[in-house]
C-alpha cells in the first residue's frame, strides 16, 4: 500500500485536546438502522397505548367532545414525540436512545466527547431531511386504479436515500444531521483484553531455549506471531500447518534448526521465548544460562539437544 | 506489495460492518467499479432491453384507467428475474477489479480484462450454464414477441430456475470469487490439485446456514435498496413534470438501472464477504501476516548475509 494512501476500514482516530489518541469503530448506515427501526417501534407502541388511554379517560370525563379532543392531543403528543424522542433520549442517556443501546452504539462529538442537549435534539431535526426524498401515494396508487383519481399527492414514504448518500461521501458515515452538530456514531466495542495466549503444548517452552538469544523479535512480528497463537486454535491441524509454513521455513533455516521441527510449535515457542520468557526476565535477575554445546546443530534423528521437536504431524 | 498493508483493511468484521466497509470500498474505488461494472453490465442491460422491452411498450395515458398494468408488472417482474440471475456474470469484472484493489492502490484496467478473459472458459462453465444465466436467456427467447402472457415459460420454467439459482447463490455465494481470485482449475490434472468444485464444497460448506441467512437478508436490503433508488427517479420525475406516473422511460430504463447499480453494490458486498468468510474460517489475515514477515524476514537475513 503507498504511503500517502490511507486504508480503507470503518474506524476513526480521535486525538483528544489531552494529546490522548483514541480508535474507534464508526457505525454507518446498515448499523444504525435497525437502531432506527427499534426506536420507531418503541415510539409507535408507546404512541398508541397512550393514545388509547387519552381517548378513553377524555370519552369517560368529556363524552360527546373527548373524543374530538382526544384526536387533537393525540396530534399534538404525536409531533412533539416524533421531534423529541432522539433529541431527549440522547440528550439524558449520554448520547443513545433505547434502539442504540441494543445495538451497542454511541453518539459522539467529532472530538470525542459527549454531546450536548442542543446537538442531540438539531440532529434528530434533521433526520427528517435525511429521509428524502418522500415517494408519493400516487406510486401506489397506479395499482389500485378505482382509488387514483380522488387521491391527493401524499409525500409519506420515506427512501432515505439523502442520509444514504450523506453518509456513502462522508468518511465518518455522517449524515446531515450530523455534519450539521458535528457528531458521529461510534460502536461501543467491549474487547476482552486477550493477555497472553495459553500454549497446550509443553515443548514449545523447551524448544524456546533453544533459540537464538540474539534475535531480536520486530515489533511486527510479534504482533504476526501474537495474532497466530490467539488464532491457531480456531485453525484445523492440517490449516496450523499450512499457515505457520510461510514463516516457519525461514525461521528454521536461519535458527539451523532441524529441517523436520514443526512450523507450528517453532512459532509457538518464538512467541513464548517472546511475550513470556522475555518478559519474566525483565522483570527478574538474568539467570546465567547453562554451558549447552551447540543447541542449534541438529543431531542425525532430528532432534536439538536430545529433545524430539518434529512434529507428529509431519511438515507443514 | 506487502501483504500485511492492504489497501481495504483485512479484519474479522460482522455482517452490518461489512455492509458498512463495502459502502467505504464503493466510494473510494467508484469510478473504476462502475466503469468495471459498465463493462460486464450494458451487454447484458442491451440484451435484456431486447429481450424483455416489448412487454412495457403499453399505451401510457394520463387517464389511468387506460394503462396496462399488466404488461408493467409483466416486464418488472421479468426484468428483476433476469438481473438477479445475471448479476455475477455483470460483476464479474468488479469482482477481479476489487480483488486486486485490496493489494494495489491502483489495479490497472486492462489486467482486470486480461484476468477476466484468461477466466472465461471457467466463467462459462460456473456461471453461464450451471448457475442458469443461458438457459434463462433461452427462456425468454422462446417468449413470443407482443404475444400473450406465457404461463409455461415465464409463469413456471422462469420462476423455477430462478429459485434454482437463487438456492445454488444462498449457498455456494462466492463462485466468482473462487474463479476469477483463487484461480482453481475446473479439472484435476493431479493428485492434490484443489478443482474449483472441491474449493466451493471446502469454503462454503461449514458455512452453509449463515451463508443461506446472509442471502435472505441480501434479497430484502436489495429489494429495499432498488425500490429506494427507483422511487427517487419517479421523485424526480414528479418535481420536474409534475407527473407521478411510471412512464416507459422510467420503466425500461430507470428501473433496470436501479437493479444494476444495486447489483454492483452487491457485488462489492459480497466480495467483502468473502474476505469475511476466509478470515473467520481459515484466518486469511493471519496468514497474510506470516508471508509479510516472512518476506521480510528473508529480505532482512539476504541484505545481512550481503
Amino acid at each position: 500500500m503507498p504511503a500517502d494512501s490511507i486504508q480503507i476500514d470503518s474506524t476513526v482516530k480521535i486525538v483528544t485536546p489531552e494529546n490522548i489518541a483514541f480508535r474507534y469503530q464508526l457505525a454507518g448506515p446498515f448499523r444504525r438502522f435497525p437502531a432506527y427501526l427499534i426506536d420507531v417501534a418503541i415510539l409507535l407502541t408507546a404512541y398508541v397505548i397512550l393514545w388509547c388511554v387519552l381517548m378513553m379517560v377524555l370519552s369517560a370525563a368529556l363524552q360527546g367532545a373527548g373524543a374530538a379532543i382526544g384526536a387533537g392531543v393525540g396530534m399534538v403528543i404525536w409531533f412533539l414525540s416524533t421531534w423529541l424522542y432522539g433529541g431527549v433520549f440522547e440528550t439524558f442517556m449520554n448520547g443513545q436512545t433505547p434502539g442504540k443501546r441494543i445495538m451497542g452504539i454511541r453518539v459522539l462529538t467529532v472530538n470525542g466527547q459527549p454531546i450536548n442537549g442542543l446537538q442531540a435534539i438539531m440532529r434528530n431535526v434533521f433526520r427528517f431531511a435525511d429521509t428524502f426524498p418522500l415517494i408519493s401515494i400516487q406510486f401506489f396508487a397506479e395499482l389500485f386504479p378505482a382509488d387514483a383519481a380522488d387521491m391527493p399527492p401524499m409525500f409519506f414514504i420515506p427512501t432515505f436515500l439523502v442520509g444514504l448518500f450523506t453518509m456513502t461521501l462522508s468518511k465518518r458515515f455522517q449524515r446531515l444531521g450530523d455534519l450539521v452538530c458535528g457528531t458521529i456514531v461510534v460502536i461501543e466495542e467491549r474487547n476482552w483484553l486477550a493477555g497472553i495466549a495459553k500454549l497446550d503444548d509443553p515443548r514449545a517452552p523447551q524448544l524456546a531455549s533453544f533459540l537464538p538469544g540474539d534475535f531480536v523479535v520486530p515489533q511486527s512480528m510479534g504482533r504476526a506471531l501474537a495474532t497466530y497463537v490467539d488464532r491457531r486454535r480456531f485453525f484445523s491441524l492440517a490449516r496450523r500447518r499450512e499457515v505457520a509454513r510461510h514463516l516457519g521455513e525461514p525461521l528454521i533455516e536461519l535458527f539451523k534448526l532441524p529441517s523436520d521441527t514443526s512450523h507450528d510449535l517453532l512459532l509457538c515457542a518464538l512467541y513464548y521465548r517472546t511475550f513470556v520468557t522475555d518478559r519474566l526476565e525483565e522483570d527478574s535477575p538474568r539467570p546465567v544460562p547453562p554451558p549447552v554445546s551447540n543447541p542449534y546443530d541438529p543431531d542425525k534423528n532430528g532432534t536439538v539437544a536430545g529433545v524430539n521437536y518434529a512434529s507428529p504431524l509431519g511438515r507443514g | 506489495m506487502q501483504l500485511d498493508e492492504t489497501r481495504i483493511a483485512v479484519r474479522e468484521r460482522g455482517y452490518l460492518d461489512t455492509l458498512d466497509v463495502s459502502l467505504q470500498v464503493f466510494r473510494a474505488y467508484f469510478s473504476p467499479i462502475m466503469q468495471t461494472a459498465l463493462l460486464g453490465i450494458v451487454p447484458l442491460m442491451l440484451l435484456n432491453h431486447y429481450l424483455l422491452s416489448w412487454m412495457a411498450d403499453v399505451h401510457f395515458s394520463r387517464d389511468i384507467a387506460e394503462v396496462d398494468l399488466s404488461g408493467m408488472f409483466r416486464f418488472s417482474w421479468n426484468m428483476a428475474l433476469l438481473v438477479f440471475v445475471q448479476a455475477p456474470l455483470g460483476t464479474m469484472f468488479t469482482t477481479s477489479f476489487i480483488g486486486k484493489a485490496v493489494f494495489l492502490d491502483q489495479p490497472s484496467f486492462r489486467e482486470v480484462v486480461e484476468d477476466v478473459w484468461k477466466m472465461a472458459p471457467k466463467l462459462i462453465w460456473c456461471q453461464l450454464l450451471l448457475r442458469g444465466i443461458a438457459p434463462a436467456i433461452a427462456l425468454m427467447f422462446l417468449v413470443e414477441r407482443y404475444g400473450e402472457y406465457d404461463g409455461v415459460l415465464e409463469g413456471f420454467f422462469l420462476i423455477i430456475l430462478a429459485l434454482y439459482v437463487a438456492i445454488l447463490r444462498a449457498v455456494r455465494p462466492f463462485m466468482n470469487e473462487i474463479v476469477l481470485l483463487e484461480r482453481n482449475p475446473l479439472r484435476k490434472k493431479a493428485g492434490s490439485i484443489m478443482t474449483i468444485s472441491r474449493r466451493s464444497a471446502l469454503l462454503h460448506g461449514p458455512a452453509g446456514g449463515d451463508l443461506f441467512v446472509q442471502a435472505l437478508g441480501c434479497v430484502c436490503l436489495a429489494i429495499l435498496l432498488t425500490l429506494s433508488l427507483y422511487g427517487t427517479f419517479i421523485f424526480i420525475q414528479g418535481v420536474w413534470l409534475n407527473d407521478w406516473r411510471q412512464g416507459p422511460i422510467l420503466l425500461k430504463f430507470c428501473l433496470p438501472f436501479s437493479m444494476w447499480l444495486v447489483a454492483t453494490f452487491m457485488a462489492v458486498f459480497r466480495f467483502m464477504s468473502y474476505l469475511g468468510l476466509r478470515i473467520r474460517q481459515e484466518g486469511w489475515e493471519v496468514e497474510l501476516n506470516l508471508r509479510a514477515e516472512a518476506a521480510r524476514l528473508t529480505k532482512r537475513v539476504g541484505g545481512e548475509t550481503a
